[in-house]
């Protein structure tokens, strides 16, 4: 699988490279060396050849063109060499070295002929003009040598030859001067060297170094295009990869994408579902606290109406008792007082069993709409002998005046009644009680009950709403004032916070449902009726 | 048609022209005056010329044989350092560019084979030992690392040695001068022997930039010349090699005695006349050969501004 993938990779990598390496260029400025060399090499050749000829004539007169036009070929033969690294053309470029070697050789051969030719011709000139200004028959003689010297020269022919030793032998008839014998020495020697310089000559011309060249030069185009032709088809190879590539990468893209989409689509899917989940799970939590709560205080009511009740027969009993012992003493006995002091305890205790049972008893209550601000004032008339003087206490009423609440009048009195309570404890001996009344949504009613004491520590803040917990245990709370709040407000499905400091004072915020405009609309015109 | 014709007229015009430039020129060409080496290339060029240590022993430099301050050579018989069967009197250094092969031989084709030639055979050099001994010297350091990038290498000594003797030339000789047009820069003796020389068909083999130097001749054509040196046949095996030589450079020839290919021959009067007798087989008349010697005396030129015939 991996191997398959890695050598997948590795064809991918490989084509390309190698069509890259197939389809570049040529070494072109070695391509063009070549040409040039082998330009030149065909160029001092013929130069050579044209310099050799010059020097036949007499027209040139020293052999450094000669040795430079040879040079010049060699040396274009070595740079052909150096930058040609074709097969097919070694065998052509060393017929053509071999051939430049004879060429060389037969040019020094050629050389020291002509040069010793032309050395006797010199002399021979001098020695005939010499003779040739003597008087007498030696001087028509020299003249008739000279003549045929020149013609043998130019043409050396068979024909011009004999004529030439003819004369040499008349020349030589004439007599033993050492004019005369040198004469004929060096035309002996020109005799014999010039048909070998002829020779010479046309060998050194038919050395077919620029038929090789000329050669040497096609076929190395020919190569040439040969290897540009495929490099050409293998240029159209590297693009047509490079196209396919190309949309192999969009088609991938393409996919690519699309995966993206549907990946993003479904994690979107799966975060609202874990946030349903979540609330769900939430929302049963809260419910098995409901429950919790709600089998917790039956269990209490149950437990608390059973003791109340025989606690009530007891406290009756125990009433009676000491009515019959009232009435038994006579008046103005000292067990009077004391007697009354034991019925107004006894007169206390029902008092509680009756706010137990109140507790215990299940509330049915019956809602209807009511004015929440008349049951604010009200309560607070009801409360004012239990104020001391140095609290002062608001009633802020930002509600219109038919705003009405569905609920039970003195279950919310009861509440309010519980929570001012609180708040005077809290409070002490002076400080600011204010109730606020006002909406806060279009159908939401919020009842704020600020005071300025002592605040809840915030270990207990969880507890407040606990039956029995009291944090004045000892001057006669019971634990069940902010119980029943709870347990009222959650009865007209309402809600309660708690928010205190400390040392600054508490605030507790109720939210209660509005009545709806019909209910709220069917109470007013039945007020207006009454 | 007309046009054809005019065009027809003027080409001939042009080849009269050229065959006459041709036929009038001479069969010797002037040396040029000056040699376009890099001044820094012929400087270490010349130290390395002049430095001993470039030999197996430390005694020889090119110099100890190529003495510049005479003709360029060492005005013996036979080298101090003679090593081949057959030992050949030292040619100079003087204007060696315009040679086409070297040696007496001229079996040597390049001057880099020719100074590889001698450092190994004459001047026993071996060449890490040469390169250590360079590579001490900082100087030699310094100025390698200026020319070449890879500082004190075999080719890098040669090429700097090349150099040096491709800038050797000896330009401005009263015959260049004449050449060039100064006709009174050769005594009238002098232009009379330049005439013999050319009579006696000497310019035919001794021509050129050089005078000589480009191309092979038998030595001794009308008569044996006596002496065991084979010639070119001891390096190519070819019987019409036998007695062949390079054809040496006349040049500063008056500062380079003594002669031939042996040096047994100490005068230019000497040598003319054995010239004469062996290559055309004459005894040349006493004037001549002074003409001609006086002639010869013209061929002495200029190193670095001055005459060689001062030194």
């Amino acid at each position: 699988m991996n191997t398959a993938k890695l050598s997948q990779i590795f064809i991918l990598v490989a084509i390309p490279l190698a069509l890259l390496y197939h389809s570049a260029a040529l070494e072109v400025t070695s391509a063009a060396r070549v040409a040039a060399a082998i330009r030149s090499l065909q160029l001092h050749d013929t130069e050579l050849n044209r310099d050799v000829l010059l020097v036949r004539t007499g027209s040139l007169l020293h052999y450094d063109s000669l040795n430079r036009a040879m040079a010049a070929c060699r040396l274009a033969l070595l740079e052909v060499q150096s930058h040609i690294h074709h097969p097919p053309l070694k065998p052509l470029i060393s017929v053509l070295n071999g051939l430049l070697r004879e060429k060389s050789q037969r040019l020094e051969d050629y050389k020291s002929r002509i040069a010793l030719l032309r050395n006797s011709l010199s002399y021979f000139l001098k020695l005939q003009e010499a003779l040739a200004n003597q008087a007498g028959k030696s001087a028509i003689a020299a003249d008739a040598v000279g003549a045929a010297m020149l013609r043998f020269i130019r043409h050396p022919h068979a024909r011009h030859r004999q004529a030439l030793e003819m004369h040499l032998r008349k020349l030589e008839a004439l007599g033993r001067q050492p004019a005369i014998t040198h004469l004929i020495a060096h035309s002996q020697l020109i005799i014999k060297v010039l048909p070998q310089l002829e020779e010479n000559l046309n060998q050194l011309l038919a050395i077919p170094v620029d038929k090789i060249a000329l050669k040497l030069e096609n076929q190395h185009q020919s190569l040439l295009a040969g290897l540009e032709q495929r490099a050409g088809l293998f240029r159209l190879a590297l693009f047509l990869a490079a196209a396919g590539f190309f949309i192999g990468l969009l088609v991938l893209q393409t996919r690519l994408y699309r995966s993206l989409q549907q990946l993003r689509r479904a994690q979107r899917h799966l975060q609202d579902e874990m946030q349903q989940r979540l609330a769900a799970e939430r929302e049963k939590n809260r419910l098995e606290r409901q429950v919790l709560q709600a089998q917790k205080m039956e269990a209490l009511g149950t437990f608390a109406s059973g003791i109340a009740h025989d606690f009530n027969n007891l406290l009756g009993a125990l009433r009676g008792y000491g009515e019959m012992a009232e009435e038994d003493l006579a008046p103005g006995h000292p067990a009077n007082q004391s007697l009354r002091q034991i019925q107004s305890i006894i007169a206390q205790g029902q008092t509680l069993v009756e706010r137990l049972l109140n507790f215990a008893r299940p509330q049915k209550s019956r809602h209807q709409p009511q004015d929440i601000a008349a049951i604010a004032q009200e309560t607070l008339a009801l409360l004012h002998p239990l104020i001391p003087p140095g609290i002062q206490v608001h009633l802020e009423n930002r509600l219109p005046a038919r705003a009405r609440v569905p609920g039970d009048a003195s279950q919310l009195q009861q509440m309010l009644m519980n929570l001012c309570q609180n708040a005077i404890h809290a409070m002490g001996k002076e400080g600011k009680l204010t109730i606020t009344l006002q909406f806060t949504s279009p159908d939401t009613i919020e009842i704020l009950v600020a005071d300025n004491g002592c605040g809840i520590p915030p270990q207990h803040l969880p507890l407040i709403f606990e039956p029995f917990f009291s944090s004045r245990v000892k001057q006669g709370g019971t634990g069940l004032g902010l119980a029943m709040v709870d347990r009222i407000i959650r009865n007209h499905h309402g809600h309660i916070e708690v928010e205190s400091r400390p040392g600054q004072g508490t605030t507790f915020r109720i939210l209660l449902t509005v009545c709806s405009t019909a209910v709220s609309g069917n109470s007013l015109q039945k007020s207006e009726t009454q | 048609m007309p046009l054809l014709l005019k065009w027809k007229i003027a080409l001939l015009l042009c080849l009269l022209l050229l065959i006459e430039g041709l036929q009038a020129g001479e069969p010797i060409l002037p040396l040029p005056r000056s040699h376009h080496q890099p001044a820094p290339k012929v400087a270490l060029g010349r130290r390395l010329f002049h430095d001993p240590r470039l030999s197996g022993n430390g005694s020889l430099s090119c110099a100890s044989c190529h003495v510049l301050e005479r003709g360029g050579d060492d005005n013996r018989p036979l080298p101090v350092a003679a090593s081949s069967p057959y030992p050949h009197n030292t040619l100079t250094v003087f204007n060696v560019r315009f040679n086409f092969r070297y040696h007496w031989y001229g079996d040597i084709a390049g001057l880099r084979e020719q100074a590889q030639r001698a450092l190994r055979q004459d001047m026993k050099a071996k060449w890490p030992q040469l390169v250590a001994r360079l590579e001490k010297d900082r100087n030699y350091a310094k100025q390698f690392a200026a020319l070449y990038p890879d500082g004190i290498q075999r080719q890098n000594v040669l090429d700097a040695l090349v150099a040096f003797e491709l800038s050797l030339i000896t330009p401005d000789s009263p015959f260049d001068r004449y050449l060039r047009g100064e006709t009174e820069a050769m005594t009238p003796l002098q232009r009379q022997g330049y005439d013999r020389f050319k009579s006696y068909g000497c310019a035919a083999c001794h021509q050129g930039v050089n005078i000589g130097g480009n191309l092979y001749q038998k030595l001794g054509v009308f008569r044996d010349f006596i002496d065991d040196d084979p010639g070119r046949f001891a390096v190519t095996d070819r019987e019409q090699d036998r007695f062949v030589f390079r054809v040496p450079s006349l040049r500063n020839v008056a500062v380079t005695a003594p002669y031939f290919h042996h040096g047994k021959v100490p005068t230019l009067e000497k040598a003319v006349a054995i010239m004469g007798e062996y290559q055309l087989g004459i005894q040349l008349p006493k004037d001549d050969i002074e003409a001609i010697v006086a002639f010869l005396h013209a061929l002495t030129g200029n190193y670095r501004g001055r005459s060689l015939e001062d030194k």
